[in-house]
């Protein structure tokens, strides 16, 4: 059995037509350039799409705020009507809080901590029941508890209320980022 | 259906005897609710006041679901109207602070418990 041996003649590797060693060098570094700038645009383009997210993220819970700080306008409003004993704009309030606070809720795009999700699913759950109580009112004069619908008038505000002051953090962090 | 509403009764039950749930008064009286996840149940003391109604409320506070003591009693041929008047009772103790009170005065009295009689 034979082995062939192969040789490699050097001078003869570089010696096809057209090399030139400064030509491959600078060939090789332009390569990298190439490879260097490519990577770095990947990076920019992910740092700009994070950025992008971030503001979305914070627009989005800049708007949740918003619209609970109008649910705490109508929290105050219907502690007035109800002072007024003017049961239909009860319940149209009530009915008014579950239209804003239904999409804030079911929302994918509005991160909410367990605690604020719980509060609005109370709070949801409080107006759907003081409706109730406003409708019975009205039509069927039905006796209520003033007092303990205004101390749960007043949870639900303060809780609306830490609610709002999460979503502004989110919303200065999500900027800050 | 019928299975996870007696499920469902089951666990309110155990959970609000060990003190795990966090029950709400609502506006409607004799009512009370709990937030579960997403969702919201109430519990309502209805007709003479030996019967009960359980609530289940959506995230937009919607009555998906409902059922009362009685079709429970009759599914499972148990007397579950005790066990909600019990549950209601303790929930309203819980509400007002009187099991918290009731736990903290014995705790101070000690564990001596001489049956006096």
């Amino acid at each position: 059995m034979e082995f062939t041996v192969v040789e490699i003649n050097w001078d003869n590797l570089f010696a096809w037509p057209g090399y030139d060693f400064w030509g491959v060098v600078l060939a090789l570094i332009g390569f990298s350039f190439s490879i260097f700038f490519a990577y770095s645009a990947n990076s920019s383009a992910k740092m700009a799409a994070e950025a992008a997210q971030n503001a979305r993220r914070s627009m989005n819970h800049s708007d949740a705020a918003a619209q609970l700080t109008l649910v705490q306008q109508l929290l105050v409003e219907l502690r007035l009507r109800i002072d007024a004993s003017q049961w239909e704009q009860v319940s149209e309030k009530c009915e008014g809080i579950r239209v804003i606070v239904a999409p804030i809720v079911s929302s994918t795009t509005v991160e909410l901590s367990k605690e604020t999700e719980k509060s609005l699913v109370g709070l949801q759950s409080q107006m759907a029941s003081l409706q109730k109580t406003a409708n019975d009112v009205h039509h069927n004069a039905a006796e209520y508890d003033v007092v303990k619908i205004k101390s749960i008038l007043s949870k639900q505000a303060e809780a609306v209320a830490q609610s709002v002051r999460e979503f502004k953090d989110n919303t200065e962090i999500g900027y800050n980022v | 259906m019928s299975e996870k509403w007696i499920q469902l009764s089951n666990r309110l039950i155990a959970k609000t005897k060990r003190g795990e749930l966090q029950w709400q008064e609502l506006s409607d009286s004799d009512t009370f609710q709990v937030v579960v996840g997403k969702n919201a149940i109430e519990i309502e003391q209805t007709g003479f006041g030996d019967d009960f109604e359980i609530r289940v409320r959506d995230g937009s506070g919607k009555v998906v679901d409902k059922f009362d003591d009685i079709i429970i009693s009759r599914m499972t041929n148990s007397n579950y109207a005790t066990a909600f008047e019990e549950m209601f009772s303790l929930i309203r103790r819980q509400i007002s602070g009187t099991e918290q009170l009731l736990d903290d005065l014995l705790e101070e009295l000690g564990k001596d418990e001489e049956i006096p009689f």
